[in-house]
């Protein structure tokens, strides 16, 4: 059965194969040379005690690289899009499915072995950029830490639970719509959709978010560069939030002179967010959710399979 | 020999062998000691089954004409004690000759066959 | 009755009533055949007739609605065992089309319990199907082959093909029904195929199975079926009844009447002319008349063989 799978997705693999091969190409001199630009510059403000205006100086000219890195945020869509929903739904729109689930190997072991290979390659080729990524990744993250999206989503081992979760979930789609087209559509959708909804609603509250009030003006909190803020309210000398300038403040019309009067009148900023230090435990946590999910992506795709028609 | 199967005949397959292969015994096509096509041979000529074959080798040999012999082949046991070739030859010729005539006279296929067919019958239900 | 292993041990197939609902439609209903081992069936009946279906169910790719399948006196089931035993080959022979019959035939090794490459590369090779180009290259007629050499290279003892034909030039058609007939030899296989067109098939099959109408209208030996139908022509009289035959279709001309019956006795009246029937004569002849008010029973279904 394994010889099937080979054959089946051989070209798959070399173009992925090469697609990899591509992007190391381009992020391995790029990234040495960011990390050298970095320490030069870090050395630099270090003496100067400049470093927090680094954040807008870095990192500015590397525009087409910065969109490849995060063009990679699109690989476990595309691997559950054109791996996961096609396996069963191709098979059964070419005809090819009544011949392999004819022979002795029984639907059964044809789904754990078909599915087994393909998630693994596809946990391989995900850990393999999300390790280029993450090396490249460095000195941006010594700036801007890990928890911004454009940056917890591509890194660390939640590309490897989305990309899992991405093939069990159109495996299952596939199984489901039975048809190549519909199937590889309503799978990215679907995929859209549980990314959005977790990470909108859920990764926020993974771990309960600290709060924090700090000065309306003046120096930010230290180390915040790298936190990740979920909310940033302003709450008046009593900590309720207000969203409108109080009346008296209303003759200040400049945006640093209404923030004096406000801080002069007990306002204060109130901060809701994830410290970089809560990295890896996000980061095992999202992962084990989407693990979850796509074990029960499987669950459902073993009941389709094994039980309706062909 | 070849065989061939006319599928509009209301025969069954089997018998259409059978007389394939009495045919070809009294015409002399099949002599004494010839060994009949094997099953296989027959079925890559005509995609026939081959208990079809089986079947008409077996008819054969309860009429015996033929033995079958395990893992060696059928084969021509008897012949029909029929007229020798020239005789057909000049049965053939006397036969030609009619058919021109009768085609003269405006008699299509179907009639002339239909004529020979009642004269057959007529001798038969006379004879018998 | 021919066939070394007919009435061994139990009918290669029986069915018993058994029906498929697609949503509000039936596809196969109240199907009740029985075949003999050893036997090569031809599976008959117009587009729609749920020829397709049957044979779906007898390898288990599809479950019954209504009614019993049993082949070799097992239901259908996915496991190992039973699949080893059936083979089948779905309409126009779906393969891997970037395969080649060699990658087929080496990966069928580890998709089954037994499996014999080597005589099928022998017959490929005598039939020159090129081995080594993707299957999709390949002509109809050289695709078929492929797909019928997997079939058989898992020793099945049930044979199931769907319209194997119907695609085919008349020359590869030939090539096809002799290899199939040539894998018959042995007298271990029992075959089912299925054509709309009977007259493709019949010479390789002894066995028929016609579907028409929602009903089994002939399940019985060929040689049977023939022996056991007339054409009596006669003059005209129309709605008449034929002591010891059951009338199957008439067709009542101005000057003549034309029974198409099946015979449980002959036919002593001299008014009748007896004739011969084709098969294909007998099977459109079913398929024509119309069912009554009195429910005519299909023909030679054996509760036993």
């Amino acid at each position: 059965m394994t010889a099937l799978v080979w054959r089946l997705h051989r070209a798959q693999v070399a173009v992925a194969v090469v697609l990899l091969a591509a992007l190391t190409a381009v992020l391995i001199p790029s990234g040495i040379h960011m990390a050298a630009a970095y320490h030069q510059a870090l050395a630099g403000c270090a003496a100067t005690n400049r470093c927090t205006s680094l954040q807008n100086t870095l990192f500015q000219g590397d525009g087409l690289i910065l969109d490849l890195v995060l063009a990679t945020l699109a690989v476990p869509a595309l691997l559950g899009m054109f791996v996961g929903a096609p396996l069963v739904a191709k098979e059964d729109e070419d005809g090819t499915l009544r011949l392999v689930w004819t022979q002795a190997v029984t639907r059964r072991a044809w789904l754990g072995v078909s599915a087994g290979w393909t998630l693994l390659g596809a946990a391989v080729i995900t850990l393999l950029i999300s390790a280029l990524v993450a090396w490249w990744h460095q000195p941006e993250y010594g700036l801007f830490g890990r928890l911004l999206p454009g940056a917890f989503d591509i890194q660390g081992s939640v590309p490897i639970g989305y990309a899992v979760f991405g093939v069990a979930l159109g495996i299952m789609i596939g199984s489901w719509v039975r048809r190549m087209l519909p199937a590889v559509a309503i799978t990215l959708a679907a995929f859209a959709v549980v990314r959005g909804v977790v990470f909108m609603f859920v990764r926020p509250h993974l771990l309960a978010p600290i709060h924090l009030l700090a000065p309306l003006v003046g120096a930010e909190p230290a180390g915040s560069t790298t936190w990740w803020i979920i909310t940033r309210e302003v709450v008046d000398a009593g900590g309720q939030v207000t969203t409108t300038v109080p009346a008296v403040c209303s003759a200040a019309v400049r945006t640093d002179t209404v923030s004096n009067c406000l801080a002069a009148h007990g306002y204060q900023s109130a901060v809701t967010y994830q410290p970089d230090s809560r990295y890896g435990t996000l980061q095992g946590l999202e992962t084990g959710l989407f693990l979850a999910l796509a074990v029960a992506c499987l669950a459902v795709a073993y009941w389709l399979v094994t039980t309706r028609d062909a | 020999m070849g065989f061939r199967l006319n599928p509009a005949s209301g025969l069954p397959a089997y018998l259409q062998i059978v007389r394939q292969v009495e045919h070809a015994l009294r015409t002399g096509l099949l002599r004494m000691g010839d060994q009949l096509p094997t099953v296989k041979q027959v079925i890559s000529e005509i995609a026939i089954n081959p208990n079809t074959v089986a079947k008409a080798y077996r008819e054969l040999e309860m009429a015996g004409w033929v033995r079958g012999r395990q893992g060696v082949g059928t084969f021509v046991v008897r012949c029909p004690c029929g007229p020798p070739p020239a005789t057909y030859a000049r049965l053939a010729h006397t036969l030609e000759a009619w058919v021109a005539s009768a085609r003269r006279e405006g008699l299509d296929d179907a009639a002339m066959e239909a004529l020979l067919r009642g004269a057959i019958d007529d001798q038969n239900a006379g004879v018998a | 009755m021919s066939g070394p292993a007919s009435g061994a041990s139990g009918p290669a197939i029986r069915t018993a009533g058994v029906g498929k609902r697609f949503g509000s439609a039936w596809a196969l209903r109240g199907c009740t055949v029985s075949v003999p081992r050893g036997r090569v069936s031809a599976l008959v009946g117009p587009n729609g007739a749920g020829k397709t279906t049957l044979l779906r169910l007898l390898v288990g790719l599809a479950r019954p609605t209504a009614g019993e399948v049993r082949v070799f006196g097992e239901a259908p089931a996915q496991t190992g065992a039973f699949l080893a035993g059936v083979g089948y080959l779905a309409q126009e022979a779906p393969m891997y089309r970037r395969l080649s019959a060699f990658e087929h035939l080496a990966v069928g090794a580890h998709l089954n319990r037994v499996w014999d490459a080597q005589e099928a590369r022998e017959r490929l090779a005598d039939l020159e199907v090129p081995l080594d180009r993707p299957v999709g290259t390949l002509s109809g007629g050289q695709r078929s082959q492929v797909a019928l050499a997997l079939a058989l290279a898992k020793r099945p003892r049930l044979l199931l093909l769907d319209e194997p034909v119907a695609a085919l030039d008349p020359l590869a058609r030939r090539e096809f029904l002799a290899s199939l007939a040539m894998a018959t030899v042995s007298g271990d296989l029992s075959v089912v195929l299925s054509s709309h067109l009977v007259h493709h098939i019949e010479h390789v099959c002894d066995h028929l199975i016609l579907l028409a109408d929602g009903q089994t209208q002939i399940s019985d030996d060929i040689d049977t079926v023939l022996a056991g139908h007339r054409l009596l022509v006669g003059p005209p009289r129309p709605g008449a009844g034929v002591p010891g035959a059951t009338v199957i279709d008439a067709t009542d001309h101005h000057r003549q009447s034309r029974l198409v019956v099946r015979l449980t006795r002959p036919v002593l009246d001299p008014a009748w002319h007896t004739e011969e029937l084709s098969l294909e004569e007998i099977i459109l002849a079913y398929m024509r008349r119309r069912r009554s008010a009195i429910d005519r029973p299909a023909t030679g279904i054996r509760t036993a063989s």
